[in-house]
């Protein structure tokens, strides 16, 4: 059966001479001085100083000789021949002697006390409240009209709490209202009245029922309405109550009607909540009398008595069914509690403060939104026409074109096909190349300022739809797995760079950061994953990938803060990166450069070999990269015979001039990439946790499908994209969202490396810079309001793909 | 029965662990310091006794064994330390037990504190704008007139002027830095046997010759963490100072001239300038904004650059770099050249007293801070640590204008200093920290953003307009 049965039972049987009964008296002895304890305790500090010392000293005495007692226990418990039963007794000796050891510290510190106070606080009213709510629901099935009295004693009482409280509180800080005289003594008087409704009511049945509901319905209300408090009395009008009332009971039975249950019912709930909205909701509280209180409160009251009245005595079924769902709502509290309590009550205040002036005094509407989204600093579109003449576009326009040009020819290699829909997409791609080339030249001045953006959007959407289409009819061979694909990828990573190096803002950093770092830690996460999937020293290479994410953000971003450093030109560079770039020009100019350039020539003329190698044995992708690799070598070789600097040393007048790369720290040399300089340690740590998921999606992909598809000749490649992606797709849409939370909130990263300045700020560090440094909770809340509308997307969308895969 | 306990077990459990959690965050507070007044059993202690007796009692003993909380910015083991050693005196003195406590993200904690009901008893805030809002807000408690009249009287005429809101004084002048002096490097002016410049044109001619004679003139770094462009900010106001006037300045400050004034984007454009002519400035961390204002005192000490416009309380970042001050030391020191119409401004900054709990001891210790012999044991107290950190003789760093001191309690040179600012004609309070902190943040960012170049100054300043 349950546990504490089987314990009960075996502890008695304990042989009373053997170590384990001498624990159990220990034990025993223990209890009893735990209950001289509590009444002790009950006295300390009641009474005068003195009774209060003598039972100080008192309670470390007995905590200390618990505690003892405890350990003692233990140690003979343990030490007897290991039983089960010996084993359990030392447990409770051990939690007797963590007892002791807390109650010293309850004497001892005021912080431990408190805690203790509110856990002993806090498990009693639960266990009170769990105990009461347990016989109530037992009652449910057993009697139900001493449910339904106990259920109306229940919510008499909560109504009396409600309408004394404040008085109550009044009462206890000494500011007592003006209708002081009714106190304390409501509570059990509303308490009684509705168990005396709630039994009656529960044990009448037909029209008796209806007569008891709208009765002591309305008693309820009257008595209810005599004892409001005089700020809460409200002025009835009658044209707004009856109309409230009236149409909600007509939408009550029209609701009702609709969704098939009884119109009568659905009209009454209606015309009850209409009712309190009219009497309560719309008139001004607090310039009423008591005689309209009594009435407003009364017809509620009425009102929803027949609507209890209406419907028919529980049978047996419903009983169960309701005691089912009240159970699940109970078990559902506390954590109902805490997530409203830690989480729904924040946010709402936040809102609620987003709309107040900066101190949270008066309402200002939109305001603060108006404000923020005012600052050039926040939002800036000005620029917007800049985009489509970038060079960033005209690199989009261009990979465009290839990516789709090379999916084409793939295609034709594959069957020999050439599908019209990619044809007409890279013609419009050719289009855009075209158009960005004269734009960049001027050449489209003449036009209206919107004319070639609004052809752009056409030219990109027309492709976006002609592409959608053709993979939609060819989803196996449609040639874009391949280079083309991955061209058609930087394209998109241009794209998203000719927009957000225009349009500026704090607004528009956030966007970038979440597109370009989700796009990056994930992409490079599923590639390595991809790639050291069985390879040689996995697990070690994953290991170090995946190591940056036991860093803190700050610690990241001061480690990559030290990278970029840039110091004077007279002073040695102590950043990484810039060390490398004046170390490599330093080279350039000094007597060593003949001999460096040799060795460069030597690896260029490795490489080229490499890539030629790589082309006889047709893995371009290898080729490729090596020929480019050794292009730049010989390039780079060149420039050291040439002479004339290279890197951060250039040679002007004969005269070696150094000069360091401004990574973060100002936007004169790389404009507003220097967020992705700032972006870059984010991707760092984030590529590790994404490598880890998509390697543990990888390796759960069922092997028989794999080599089911080898069987049937699929390449590694081929394997990867039709069998492992497609298997791993839920992997990769739990990784994206996660990434994009994560950076929509990022804050540390920039408040480190940046502060937020040389246009580098996020919606988290402004956010607190308004609220925290400028101390305008308003504004700061609007921010912060404007991060969470912007991050609710993903939740939802996060959300409903969980539930459909849970479904 | 026996199934249904066991399954309102765990929830019970869950319960119970929620509400002790909710419990326990009730409780915390409550068993802090409350910042409520005086309980009542107490028979309200300092409302029967005349404001001006609160030292006296104090010094009688009458409120020993309470205790006071200081929040403040200072950190350092010499400021800090210096506090803690003052406040010690004050605790001999009194038995009030005063406890400062010193963190780096003062301002966002102090404004926390202060939300969550929850402030310390007293603070030492730097920006007069800050104090002002918190008085809006109604979250800084007003001093009382007789410790305002006594504290006034020993101070020049005015000093407390900017933390006056509607009549009421909410904050008391602690510290004063002297933000106009000139720090150059000795050995450099001797063997060139260059003439400290008496005027701005005099000073921009000196740069000049100093870069045809392969000398870097400048020193110049505005970067400081949270409140980078602080130091742009001063020599903005230095420069509005000098080259309009003062009472621009006051209009400026009070927000009646705006940025995008010509008169304001001028001396921006003036100040940039200088700073933007090739070789005119070394700045260690590879740009003007990238570089730590405090890193601008060793390459002074070491004749990187020649000159270095920064508040007196730089003299102790000259003292860890190795630098000693003086006629005789590395380091000379000079008034910042005027604008050459016969106006000698200055311009000072410094921090207050505000106290956030009415209470006896709070209002002695306030009192006790601002008078003279709070302030001479601060400074004695400075002048030790400054000394067992780097050598005889170091300057302190701290610098009041209290009428009252001791004058044998400065080095030579601070006493120069302390005399300057008794006397000093026309005299204003650092413009950035009398602005409203977002204002003020916007003058830091903006201010920034046109020393880096990433903006013109027209720009920046119209943006510092919107911001606020």
């Amino acid at each position: 059966m349950t546990a504490t049965m089987v314990e009960r039972e075996t502890i008695s049987d304990i042989d009373p001479g053997g170590p384990a009964g001498a624990a159990r008296r220990t034990l025993m002895l223990g209890g009893g001085l735990f209950a001289v304890f509590l009444v002790a305790s009950f006295f300390n500090g009641a009474s005068d100083p003195e009774i209060g010392a003598v039972t100080q000293t008192l309670q470390r005495i007995l905590a200390a000789l618990i505690g003892a007692g405890g350990i003692l226990g233990a140690l003979r418990a343990f030490r007897s021949p290991e039983t089960v039963m010996s084993r359990r007794v030392g447990r409770l000796a051990l939690g007797l002697a963590a007892t002791g050891l807390v109650w010293w510290l309850y004497l001892e510190r005021d912080g431990v006390r408190g805690a203790v106070h509110s856990v002993v606080l806090a498990l009693v009213l639960s266990s009170v409240i769990f105990v009461i709510a347990n016989r109530w629901l037992d009652q449910s099935l057993r009697s139900w009209a001493r449910f339904t009295g106990i259920s109306g004693a229940a919510l008499g009482l909560l109504l009396g709490v409600l309408l004394v409280a404040n008085d109550a509180m009044g009462l206890f800080l000494g500011t007592v209202g003006s209708r002081a005289d009714r106190s304390l003594w409501l509570i059990p008087v509303v308490a009684l009245v509705g168990g005396v409704f709630g039994t009656v009511f529960g044990a009448s049945e037909g029209r008796m029922r209806l007569i008891v509901g709208v009765a002591g319905g309305a008693g309820t209300g009257v008595l209810i309405g005599a004892f409001l408090r005089t700020g809460s009395l409200p002025s009835l009008e009658l044209v707004p109550l009856l109309a409230a009332t009236a149409g909600f009971a007509v939408f009550g039975g029209v609701l009702a009607q609709v969704r098939g249950r009884d119109l009568a019912r659905g009209a009454v709930l209606g015309g009850a909540f209409g009712w309190l909205l009219g009497a309560f909701g719309f008139p001004e509280l607090g310039g009423g009398t008591v005689l309209e209180a009594m009435l407003g409160a009364g017809v509620l009251g009425a009102l929803v008595g027949l609507r209890m009245g209406l419907s028919p005595t529980r049978d047996m079924g419903d009983r169960l069914r309701l005691e089912g769902r009240i159970r699940t709502i109970i078990f559902l509290a506390p954590a109902l509690t805490f997530l409203s309590a830690a989480l729904v009550v924040p946010t709402m205040r936040t809102i609620y403060i987003s709309f107040l002036e900066r101190g949270s005094d008066g309402f200002v509407g939109l305001d603060n939104f108006r404000f923020i989204f005012g600052q050039p600093s926040f939002y800036n579109v000005s620029a917007w026409r800049s985009i489509f003449g970038s060079i960033e576009f005209l690199a989009f326009a261009f990979a465009l074109t290839l990516g789709l040009g090379l999916a084409i020819r793939q295609r034709r290699d594959i069957d020999g096909l050439v599908p019209p829909r990619l044809v007409v997409a890279t013609g419009t791609g050719l289009v855009l190349l075209l158009g960005s080339i004269a734009d960049r030249n001027g050449l489209l001045d003449a036009l209206p300022v919107a004319a070639w953006p609004l052809v752009s959007i056409a030219a990109i959407l027309a492709i976006v739809v002609a592409v959608a289409d053709y993979l939609r009819r060819n989803p196996g061979n449609s040639g874009l797995s391949g280079p083309g694909g991955g061209a058609l990828g930087i394209a998109a990573l241009m794209f998203m760079f000719a927009v957000f190096v225009q349009l500026r803002g704090t607004l528009f950093n956030n966007l970038w950061w979440v597109v370009l770092v989700t796009s990056t830690a994930a992409g490079l996460g599923l590639a390595i994953a991809a790639l050291a999937d069985r390879a040689r020293a996995e697990s070690a290479a994953k290991s170090i990938i995946f190591m940056p994410m036991a860093l803190s953000f700050v610690g990241a971003g001061i480690i990559w803060r030290f990278m970029y450093l840039a110091r004077p030109q007279q002073d040695p560079q102590t950043g990484v990166l810039n060390a490398l770039w004046v170390g490599l020009g330093n080279l350039a100019v000094s007597d060593r450069a003949g001999t460096a350039a040799l060795i460069i020539l030597a690896v260029a003329a490795l490489l080229a070999l490499f890539a030629l190698l790589a082309f006889q044995q047709r893995s371009l992708g290898t080729g490729w990269f090596a020929g480019l690799l050794a292009l730049w070598a010989a390039w780079l070789g060149s420039r050291f015979l040439a002479g004339d600097g290279v890197a951060g040393v250039q040679v002007v007048d004969g005269e070696p001039v150094t000069s360091a790369l401004l990574f973060i720290s100002g936007t004169q040399q790389f404009g507003a990439y220097n967020n992705v300089f700032i972006m870059l340690p984010f991707v760092w740590v984030y590529t590790g946790f994404a490598m880890v998921i998509f390697s543990a999606a990888i390796k759960g992909v069922p092997s028989d499908l794999l080599e089911a598809g080898r069987v049937d000749g699929a390449t590694e490649a081929q394997a990867f994209w039709r069998i492992v992606l497609p298997q791993i797709r839920p992997t990769i849409g739990v990784v994206v969202t996660t990434i994009i939370v994560v950076v929509m909130k990022v804050f540390d990263i920039v408040k480190v490396m940046t502060n937020g300045n040389f246009g580098t700020q996020v919606l988290a560090n402004e956010m607190w810079n308004r609220a925290f440094i400028d101390g305008n909770f308003g504004v700061g809340s609007a921010v912060a309001t404007i991060l969470f509308l912007s991050v609710l997307p993903v939740m939802y969308v996060n959300i409903r793909r969980m539930q459909k895969e849970a479904a | 029965m026996k199934r249904t306990k066991l399954r309102f077990a765990a929830p019970l459990a869950a319960l119970g662990l929620v509400i002790a959690a909710c419990a326990g965050d009730a409780d915390e507070p409550a068993a802090s310091p409350a910042p409520a007044p005086a309980p009542a059993a107490e028979a309200n202690p300092w409302d029967d006794i005349p404001e001006e007796d609160i030292l006296g009692r104090a010094l009688a003993g009458a409120y020993e064994g309470r205790s006071v909380s200081v929040f403040g910015s200072e950190r350092s083991e010499v400021e800090a330390g210096a506090f803690n050693d003052t406040l010690a005196l004050f605790r001999e003195a009194t038995g009030i037990n005063a406890v400062y406590t010193g963190s780096a993200d003062f301002e966002p904690q102090l404004n926390v504190m202060i939300q969550g009901n929850n402030p310390p008893d007293m603070a030492l805030i730097p920006q007069p704008g800050g104090v002002r809002g918190f008085a809006a807000a109604g979250s800084v408690l007003a001093v009382p007139a007789a410790i305002v009249e006594r504290t006034n009287a020993q101070f020049p005429a005015g000093t407390n002027d900017p933390y006056v809101v509607d009549g009421s004084t909410y904050a008391l002048r602690y510290k004063t830095d002297l933000k106009s002096i000139l720090w150059y490097n000795n050995a450099i002016f001797a063997d060139n046997g260059y003439e400290i410049p008496d005027s701005w044109d005099a000073l921009k001619a000196l740069s000049a010759t100093m870069i045809a004679d392969g000398i870097t003139p400048w020193c110049v770094g505005i970067e400081s963490g949270g409140a980078t462009g602080w130091p742009f900010t001063d020599w903005m106001e230095e420069m509005v100072l000098r080259l309009v006037d003062e009472n621009v300045y006051d209009q400026w400050t009070a927000g009646d001239v705006t940025f995008s004034d010509p008169r304001i984007v001028e001396v921006a454009e003036e100040i940039l300038s200088v700073w933007n002519t090739p070789g005119m400035v070394y700045a260690s961390g590879g740009t003007i904004a990238a570089t730590p204002f405090g890193a601008n005192a060793e390459p002074l000490v070491n004749g990187q650059c020649a000159m270095h416009r920064q508040a007196q309380f730089f003299a102790s970042f000259f003292d860890s770099a190795g630098g000693t001050i003086g006629p005789d030391g590395d380091v000379g020191v000079a008034y910042f050249p005027a604008g050459g119409d016969g106006r000698s401004p200055v311009l000072t900054a410094g921090n207050s007293v505000a106290a956030f709990r009415d209470a006896p001891e709070v209002w002695a210790l306030m009192t006790w801070l601002t008078d003279a012999e709070g302030q001479e044991a601060r400074q004695r107290a400075q002048a030790t640590r400054a000394a067992a950190a780097s050598g005889p003789g170091a300057a302190s760093g701290f610098m009041s204008s209290n009428a009252n001191l001791d004058p044998s309690v400065f080095n030579p040179v601070e006493r120069t200093w302390y005399e300057t600012l008794a006397s000093a004609s026309p005299a204003r309070f650092d413009a950035s920290d009398l602005m409203v902190p977002a204002r003020n943040r916007a003058f830091w960012d903006e201010g920034t953003a046109a020393v880096n170049g990433d903006k013109s100054v027209a720009d920046a300043f119209a943006a510092i307009d919107a911001a606020s």
